[in-house]
């Protein structure tokens, strides 16, 4: 198995704001592009300097799917889905539609953020159907 | 930047082991066993070879071509082993090292004997553990959410891909998944990624393979038609969805520009296509990205037959991975060389002169297309 843990100093602080309930990403502070995931540079300007801006949790899903077999030991509660959404302000995300049924997850729809814990127990940002 | 290719690069020999199950051989030995039927093929000893190019997983198996070197008996000028290589990108390696003089002769040999084969599904990853993103087939499978939000695609249309590849591998003796499936077997498959059925996506399998290229001069003196490099483009989409169309395959569309443009060739040219499909759904942003077809068009072409030994743009004649056997990319290699030189026997794609090969790796972040020619 493989794969890209995030371990770095922003993940940490983005999962910390997370914990206390809070949704903010990466705002670099020389060129003002929001970023996410968070990394220690901005990919636009390269600048390092940042601040965690407040983000309005408004998305909207882009595409997702469904998982209705395990496909790996460690996320085995199935079904599930994995969705990519389009925060307002711009980044996209890949995360968890809740709270919505197979039949009513589309393409489109509009979903507003939650910090909950995910699957392996650290504060993740879901998204739940809603304006 | 524009490379010009023309006739600077050629395949002389292409070996293929059966593919399937190789209980407790490794994947040196099955690499072995496919060079050794690679050197026959093109007529050359092991000693005319000075260059190396393996490839491993991103779960790190694979050949390493040090080790694999030293138990052929060779000294090469270079060895590589990308980190993560579908046949494409070590070919484009190869070919870059003969067209800089670097080396003059160069074996790319890939194994493979992976834990679970015939049976395992392939793509294993973890992208995001936290939200349980994993297997390389959930990026394909958003993508084609996406596309049939955009589309209206009939429920049958993943179902030919994989009817006609199950087809093409009944005539393909190496095949590892011969048997013949039909749409209502296909349509009565349950849902497991969805949109996709398990029967979409392609599982591992064990099998070596190896490709000579040399280059011009000495492709010219050996008996077999030289099967010549005419184009080859990478484009690598490392910013993932920050590019709009990401899971769509969208970067297809630039590495096309750069190949056809490289190659002096449009999509009309191509007599037949070997893509590499980890999943059916691969077939139709091929297709559409490349040119094969206006967007939104696959579903018909694939309905009609047109992607059929005999029709107008056969595609995967050996079966691709659904049907001969998942070498992630390298068998297609071996195909279209045969393919070009027309040797293919009952899958032959009469008068095939103009080829092309195509990979999409990871999360959709790996893109590149080749052209050959046979004169």
């Amino acid at each position: 198995m493989f794969g890209i843990e995030p371990v770095s100093k922003e993940d940490d602080e983005y999962r910390s704001y997370l914990a206390d309930g809070e949704f903010r990403c990466q705002k670099c502070l020389d060129c003002g592009h929001l970023r996410a995931p968070s990394q220690p540079i901005c990919p636009e300007c390269l600048a390092e300097y940042y601040c965690w801006e407040p983000v309005s949790g408004v998305a909207i899903v882009e595409t997702f799917t469904w998982y209705l077999k395990p496909f790996d030991d460690r996320c085995t509660q199935v079904p599930y889905n994995v969705a990519l959404v389009r925060l307002s302000e711009g980044p996209r995300l890949i995360t968890n539609i809740v709270d919505v049924s197979m039949n009513d997850l589309q393409v489109g729809l509009g979903v507003r953020a939650r910090a909950v814990r995910g699957n392996q127990g650290r504060p993740i940002v879901v998204f739940a159907p809603g304006t | 930047m524009r490379q010009d290719w023309r006739k600077k690069v050629a395949v002389i020999g292409v070996g293929t082991t059966r593919q399937g199950l190789h209980p407790g051989r490794t994947s040196h030995q099955l690499g072995v066993d496919a060079l050794k039927m690679a050197l026959a093929d093109a007529g050359i000893a092991k000693s005319r070879l000075d260059g190396i190019v393996t490839a491993k997983q991103l779960d790190g198996t694979g050949i390493d071509p040090m080790q694999f070197s030293r138990e052929i008996g060779l000294n090469p000028n270079v060895t590589a082993a990308l980190d993560y290589a579908t046949g494409g990108f070590s070919t484009q390696h190869a070919a870059m090292l003969i067209a800089q003089g670097i080396c003059s002769v160069v074996a790319c040999v890939f194994g493979r004997n992976p834990r679970g084969a015939m049976v395992e599904l392939s793509g294993a990853a973890a992208y995001d553990l936290d939200h349980g993103y994993v297997s390389a087939h959930a990026a394909f499978a958003m993508g084609w959410t996406r596309y049939l939000s955009r589309h209206r695609v009939p429920e049958e249309t993943l179902g030919h891909v994989l009817i006609q590849q199950r087809e093409n591998a009944a005539l393909n003796p190496i095949a590892a998944w011969p048997e013949p499936i039909t749409m209502q077997q296909y349509l009565a498959d349950p849902y497991v990624l969805w949109p996709f059925r398990e029967l979409d996506l392609s599982r591992v399998s064990a099998g070596g393979v190896a490709l000579i290229l040399a280059s011009g001069e000495i492709a010219r003196d050996l008996e077999k038609p030289p099967v010549y490099l005419r184009a080859v483009g990478r484009r690598q989409a490392a910013r993932l969805w920050d590019n709009d169309d990401h899971l769509l395959c969208g970067t297809m569309r630039d590495v096309a520009e750069v190949v056809y443009g490289e190659a002096g060739v449009t999509p009309a040219d191509i007599d037949v296509l070997v893509t590499s499909d980890a999943c059916t759904a691969h077939f139709v942003h091929t297709l559409e990205n490349y040119g094969f077809c206006e967007e939104g068009q696959a579903p018909e072409l694939l309905a009609a037959g047109e992607t059929r030994i005999g029709g107008r743009i056969p595609v995967n004649p050996n079966g691709g991975q659904l049907g001969e056997g998942y070498l992630v990319g390298w068998l297609h290699h071996a195909e279209l060389v045969r393919q070009l030189r027309g040797e293919c026997g009952p899958r032959q794609v009469k008068g095939a002169r103009i080829g092309q090969y195509t990979a999409t790796g990871r999360q959709r972040e790996d893109f590149l297309a080749s052209i050959y020619v046979r004169d």
